[in-house]
């Protein structure tokens, strides 16, 4: 393509057929700066335009929690809260359901990451390192496993859950959220294990060390970021899970923060408290909100890697 | 003037270790593990798809209860079944829009970003790390909460606008507008990943081969959908797949929207299907909606796997 001498026609401002980029090269130096720092400007405000609307459930979400209920309570919403009060935050937890449920997110959560996190890594290694027979057959299930639809294996997870007694307990419910943490751990991890070069224990193990000491010192060390990624995402996964929890636990005090979170609305209590809801779904959150934003990068690197390569 | 990338060689492999037990060994309490939490509910899944259910819970629970093999029968009933259809069509449509509208956002938005100075980029992105890391649970209640009749700060914004008046307007009282509050909650939560993992993708393009196609006359969208387009390809398509999967199954978003117990005209499959198998203990029935609900995502797996396999990432 040729590049057309019709470019006084858009300074003109007239609608011009050709590509606009091509009258660029004829437009003066400093007109082009200064049409570009004017779109730059523009689309610096519809930036800040989206941030504004992204951002704003989130926002008042915090500010509801801060309210009084009378200024919740109004006709005339207040975008900036008046009176700032720990009510809704001290009302629920004082609440020992909360407290019990809470407790019970932290205990199933850890539990079902420290366990795939030590079993998963061990898979991880055999997939980045070794070829063996029956190595894409394990592969190929990880994958499959992880794209299945939990919701349903709900009905038999909590048959089979049942006949061991495990229905109701917390001990079940870790169980059952291995089904999603496991495959998500072995797959991430392999990505941040094949990462490490293989050259470097190769030297190791040429220079006399044994394969345990390659991985002690060799792999250990430089997957040690993407094991604490892995895990915290894990973490992430396990904590904001809820239909599995739902089905399997019954009792009040035996649930997690995700069902007391749908609960707290139904309940005769709190029923219409939106400054105990908000404040609830604050405190739900901060336990993933903020790992997530310190670990982030490290996440997206492990859930797209490969991908972006390209 | 499609501008593909260049295929890159494959880099070249070290010799494979001679396999010894070692690895069988390692994969071995995960594969126990995948067996019993994975592997055991798929097969019961399927075998409760085949059986009638004649006796109670109680009796099925503690194998007293008779459930004899009926063939697909229960698969008869349910395809015969028009509510089945209805829910399956809504679920469709559902997704379609989903997935298109977050598709949609998050590329442009990604596109956005490259342009953007860098302050407000950083504003944009820490925003969206926020949104993105807000469960879902927590953000369908803080949705409801704005979306409420009465002291909601969406009718309340919207009222303002002139000639808008939606003083006390019920958003649940219709399904229709129910699940376009459920889709508002669904696209906010999927933009994040989408934006910024895009973004990463934009910035990824050579700058010498979207400058080649400038200076060959490529208008900004020529060169968008000529050269950045081709090179997000594979990351777009697993993104989309992602996008249907998670939107197919949407359930905790329209669970939490209506405090549990979601009317017959916002239920999507994820829903039908738990409300039949656990909310009123027809477990034959669920577990053949569940068994059709995976084979219609069965499609969009293959796709997904085989773009892993492709670009070398399950090798």
């Amino acid at each position: 393509m040729t590049i057309l001498p019709t470019a006084s026609s858009a300074t003109l401002g007239t609608p011009v057929p050709v590509l606009p980029a091509v009258a660029e090269p004829v437009a003066s130096g400093a007109g082009r700066y200064r049409r570009r720092r004017q779109a730059t400007r523009a689309w610096n405000a519809l930036a800040v335009l989206l941030s504004a609307i992204f951002g704003f459930p989130i926002y008042w979400m915090l500010i509801t929690a801060f309210k009084t209920s009378s200024d919740i309570n109004s006709l005339t919403p207040q975008f900036w809260p008046k009176h700032p009060s720990l009510r809704g935050f001290r009302e629920v937890l004082a609440d020992p359901i909360f407290r019990a449920d809470l407790r019970n997110s932290v205990l199933i959560t850890l539990s079902a990451v420290l366990v795939s996190v030590l079993i998963g890594f061990l898979a991880a290694l055999a997939i980045a390192r070794f070829r063996f027979l029956g190595r894409k057959v394990f592969v190929f299930a990880v994958l499959i496993v992880q794209m299945v639809p939990l919701l349903a294996l709900t009905i038999p997870m909590s048959l089979l859950l049942d006949r061991f007694q495990l229905k109701n307990s917390l001990i079940g419910v870790v169980i059952a959220y291995l089904m999603f943490t496991m495959p998500y751990t072995v797959w991430t991890l392999r990505t941040f294990i094949a990462n490490v070069p293989r050259e470097l224990d190769e030297a190791a193990m040429v220079d006399g060390c044994s394969r345990w000491q390659t991985f002690y010192k060799i792999i250990l060390p430089l997957v040690g970021p993407g094991l604490t990624a892995t895990a915290v995402y894990g973490w992430i996964l396990a904590w904001n899970e809820f239909v599995l929890a739902n089905t399997l636990l019954i009792d009040n005090d035996k649930q997690t923060a995700m069902i007391y979170l749908l609960f707290f609305q139904s309940s005769p209590v709190h029923g219409a408290d939106w400054g105990g809801l908000m404040a609830t779904a604050t405190l739900t959150s901060l336990p993933v909100v903020v790992l997530f934003v310190l670990f982030q990068s490290r996440i997206s690197a492990g859930l797209t890697a490969g991908a972006v390569k390209g | 003037m499609a501008v593909r990338p260049m295929p890159r060689a494959r880099p070249v492999r070290s010799r494979p270790r001679p396999a010894s037990g070692l690895p069988h060994l390692l994969i071995l309490p995960a594969c126990l593990v995948l067996a019993l939490v994975a592997g055991w509910p798929l097969v019961k899944i399927v075998q409760l798809s085949l059986q009638e259910q004649q006796s109670g819970k109680y009796a099925l629970f503690h194998s007293g209860g008779s459930t004899p093999f009926v063939g697909l029968r229960n698969f008869t009933g349910v395809l015969t079944d028009t509510t089945f259809w209805t829910v399956l069509v809504r679920t469709l449509v559902f997704t379609a829009v989903n997935v298109g509208l977050s598709l949609l956002i998050g590329l442009s938005m990604a596109v956005l970003l490259n342009r953007v100075s860098r302050w407000a980029r950083l504003l944009l992105v820490g925003v969206l790390l926020f949104v993105w890391a807000v469960p879902s649970t927590v953000s369908t209640q803080v949705f409801y909460w704005i979306f409420t009749s009465q002291y909601g700060a969406a009718n309340y914004l919207l009222n303002l606008l002139p000639g808008v008046s939606m003083q006390g307007h019920d958003w649940f009282a219709d399904p229709h507008s129910g699940l376009a509050v459920v889709t508002a909650v669904v696209v906010w939560g999927a933009v994040p990943l989408l934006a910024i993992s895009l973004h990463a993708g934009i910035s990824q393009v050579p700058r010498d081969v979207l400058e080649a196609a400038r200076v060959d006359g490529a208008g900004p969208w020529q060169a968008f959908r000529s050269v950045t387009l081709p090179y997000l390809r594979p990351l777009l398509v697993i993104l989309s797949t992602l996008s249907v999967i998670w939107d197919f199954g949407v359930f905790n978003q329209i669970w939490f929207m209506r405090n549990g117990h979601p009317e017959p005209g916002y239920q999507t499959i994820g829903i039908y299907m738990y409300s039949q198998g656990i909310g009123s203990s027809h477990y034959n029935l669920g577990a053949t909606v569940g068994v059709l609900m995976m084979l219609c995502l069965l499609v969009v797996m293959v796709f997904y796997i085989r773009q892993l396999f492709r670009i070398g990432d399950a090798e």
